[in-house]
């Protein structure tokens, strides 16, 4: 995941956006999940600044992610 | 080559040098743009193209003019343009370079623009103007650098030369031709829905780069020993009275058809450019000069005597260039956005920095013309010298 | 018809390559299928307005374009027409309908707001001049959607719509007031660059749910369905009551309708109609 998941949110979002198809199917478990950055991958990943900054800040890549998405926010 | 650019008097330098601080104030500007987004531009909702879109169309005009020195040469073997064509073709290597820079600074998220190769789009003319410019912009340079180079060795240009350069004729055509689809496809458009466009941009074009020509051919006269010709002038200035008469007339066939058939959506944006609707009369001034100087400049060019006199020839040729400037780099885009697709009247006047970006992209065009022809005169005064030693 | 139609552009754009008249030709055939009827299979999702129940209740506008703007996260710029984003939004009816030139018409249509939004035609020249396909026709509804994602903000599906119905993001919307704080579930924002329009609430659609502007009718002022489906809502409304479209003279098809006559008034002139059957009560 921390190879390639740029490579599995560029699939989703085209697969969402472009094809109307937002279930993911996982190949290993047939666990089904919605294919939503702020929905799926926010509710576990829920620290930017841990799972997104930490390493981008690290490699100087600048994602433009977020300036559209909304992150998300720490339970208090 | 390219070192010959890179030697000059003083004033070849402190002329660089004005440009070079025109263009970092523009570039300055477009950062701030590319920062804030287009919302510093006087664009808005109801006028979403302006002056950058404008200046692009003026300026494919403009390249596109070179086919009127390289098609008497190659076709028609027509000698006497033969030192006029390489000034013909870095003309429109500098203008096309400027129609890119402006589409370039036009565009919302300019750091996509690869997406329009990457997800090629046939039903779209906006895809086939960029391939047009592209392969256009190639052209030229193919063609320059092996004629140019040629010459230096005192040879013929390599055989296999002629066959590109009958490529670029037919090419020169249909940028301004796609470029008159960008508008003239749309039906939300009645001012652009015209079959009379296409022909239109092709007579101004051939009006104002012809025109542009001779005034670069004085200039050049001027500050160097290298003379295009004087057949050469009066043949250009012939093609320039020729095209700018029927761009005249075409323009009046649009007049009629909208004035006469009286249909409103096609009638009203004629009146907000001449009389103003609504109170809405930013661009009427602008667009009566641009007739008179039409008038002014057919009076001059028509009569041979006032054609043949160089003052009078100067004169008419910046009427030429002045008058289709205004109608294409501002009326044209702008009327085909007021009143809006509901009918209701907006208005749009371009802001300081948005021009200040226009002005240092013809800074750089400014600066692209000066390089290449610093080079084909160092060349030819080379030639020269060899000669009379 | 509509298949036929974009494989009939493809290839036409294809053999375009040397002369790009021959695109203009096809674009020529676009427009004359235009004006036929509608094609006959698949979805084919379209929107009523019902004008008369509209002219009811004056504080419902409000509420539907709250209901779009607050479910897609719309910016709200103020008086700033200038850099103004909306997807769905009102016109005095005369505006909305200019090019009808309703010169005489009824006191209660007289410069009545009337919703506009985009109207997803099944003809789109928007989607014809987009360079990147980032607005395309979807095939399965006939939805016309966006990818915010590969927008190049060159602006001419916006220069070709002849509705109005885009905006483009002039400035980042992230700095408009309501933007501020918005919930981690909420709906994207855009950013500053690209162009953006209703999508019929595709996100919505797929969870089997009305657009959010239907949804936010108490009283079915606008209906939202299937056209191809005899027995839709959409379908009933359309047979039984007089309905128009902006500029369908353009030959874009556009899928949102406007129902401005009581069909009762029509009777009256011609008995005969017997077709009206008219169920509702409460609009006389």
């Amino acid at each position: 995941m921390r190879a390639s998941h740029m490579e599995l949110l560029d699939q989703w979002r085209d697969t969402v956006v472009r094809d109307n198809q937002r279930t993911y199917v996982s190949k290993l478990s047939g666990k089904e999940f919605e294919m939503s950055l702020q929905k799926t991958c926010g509710d576990c990943h829920s620290n930017k600044a841990e799972f997104c900054d930490a390493c981008h800040d690290y490699t100087a890549v600048q994602p433009y992610c977020w300036t559209c998405h909304l992150e998300p926010q720490e339970a208090p | 080559m390219l070192e010959k650019a890179l030697s000059g008097s003083k004033y070849y330098w402190s002329w660089i040098f004005g440009l070079l601080v025109v263009i970092a104030v523009g570039v300055a500007c477009w950062f701030w743009q590319y920062t804030v987004g287009l919302t510093i531009t006087g664009l808005s909702r109801d006028v979403v193209w302006g002056f950058y879109i404008a200046q692009f169309t003026f300026l494919v005009g403009v390249a596109a003019s070179a086919v009127m020195v390289v098609l008497p040469y190659y076709l028609h073997n027509f000698k006497a343009f033969g030192k006029m064509t390489i000034l013909g073709e870095f003309l429109a290597i500098s203008a096309v370079i400027m129609c890119m820079l402006f589409i370039f600074v036009d565009m919302g998220m300019p750091n996509r623009i690869l997406n329009v190769f990457l997800y090629p789009t046939p039903h779209s003319m906006m895809f086939w103007d960029t391939v047009a410019l592209g392969g256009y912009l190639v052209l030229n340079i193919i063609i320059s650098h092996f004629t140019l180079a040629a010459e230096r060795r005192e040879e013929p240009p390599p055989r296999w030369l002629k066959p590109v350069i009958l490529l670029s004729i037919p090419w020169a055509v249909s940028i301004h031709t796609v470029t008159a689809f960008l508008y003239a496809g749309l039906a939300a458009r009645p001012f652009w829905l015209t079959a009379i466009l296409a022909p239109r941009f092709l007579a101004s074009a051939f009006a104002a780069g012809p025109a542009l020509l001779i005034l670069l051919a004085f200039f050049v006269r001027r500050i160097s020993s290298f003379d295009a010709g004087q057949q050469a002038i009066d043949t250009l200035a012939k093609i320039v009275t020729y095209a700018m008469t029927i761009n005249v007339f075409f323009v009046l066939m649009e007049v009629f058809t909208a004035v006469y058939s009286d249909i409103p959506e096609h009638l009203t944006h004629f009146q907000f450019l001449f009389t103003g609707i609504e109170g809405e009369s930013t661009l009427v001034p602008w667009m009566w000069t641009s007739s008179l100087l039409a008038i002014v400049a057919l009076v001059v060019l028509i009569n041979p005597k006032t054609r043949g006199n160089h003052s009078w020839l100067l004169f008419g040729c910046v009427a030429v260039v002045a008058s289709l400037w205004i109608d294409k780099g501002l009326g044209m885009v702008i009327a085909g956005f007021v009143p809006n697709t509901l009918g209701q009247v907006v208005h749009y006047s371009p802001t300081a920095p948005e021009l200040l970006i226009s002005l240092s992209i013809y800074a750089i065009g400014l600066l692209v013309i000066t390089g290449l022809y610093k080079i084909a005169l160092e060349v030819r005064g080379q030639l020269r010298k060899a000669t009379t030693n | 018809m509509t298949e036929s139609r974009r494989g009939f552009l493809k290839l036409a754009g294809l053999s375009a390559v040397a002369v790009a008249g021959s695109a203009a030709v096809s674009a020529k055939a676009t427009r004359s299928e235009g004006h036929e009827p509608p094609a006959t299979t698949g979805k084919r999702l379209a929107l009523v307005v019902d004008l008369r129940k509209f002219a009811k209740d004056d504080a419902l506008f409000a509420a539907v374009v709250e209901a779009c703007h607050k479910a897609h996260s719309v910016p709200d710029f103020g008086d700033d027409a200038k850099n103004e984003v909306k997807w769905i939004w009102t016109e005095p009816f005369e505006t909305a309908f200019h090019s009808e030139e309703f010169h005489y018409i009824r006191e209660d249509l007289k410069g009545k707001p009337t919703l506009l939004l985009c109207n997803h035609c099944d003809n789109p020249p928007c989607t014809r001049v987009c360079p990147t396909q980032a607005t395309w026709k979807r095939a399965e509804d006939g939805v016309v959607m966006m990818d915010w994602h590969r927008c190049i903000g060159c602006r001419y599906c916006v220069v070709a719509c002849p509705y109005g119905s885009r905006s483009f993001n002039w400035k980042d919307p992230r700095k408009a007031a309501n933007l501020a704080g918005l919930d981690p579930k909420a709906f994207p924002t855009r950013m500053r660059g690209v162009v953006e329009k209703c999508t019929f609430c595709d996100e919505r659609l797929a969870r089997g749910e009305e657009p959010a502007c239907v949804a936010a009718c108490p009283n079915g002022e606008m209906a939202f369905g299937d056209l191809n489906d005899p027995a839709s809502e959409v379908r009933r409304l359309l047979t039984e009551h007089l309905a128009i479209r902006r500029r369908p003279g353009l030959g874009t098809q556009p899928e949102v309708y406007y129902i401005v006559e009581d069909p009762r008034s029509l009777m009256e002139v011609a008995p005969a109609a017997e077709v009206f059957e008219v169920e509702e009560g409460g609009h006389a």
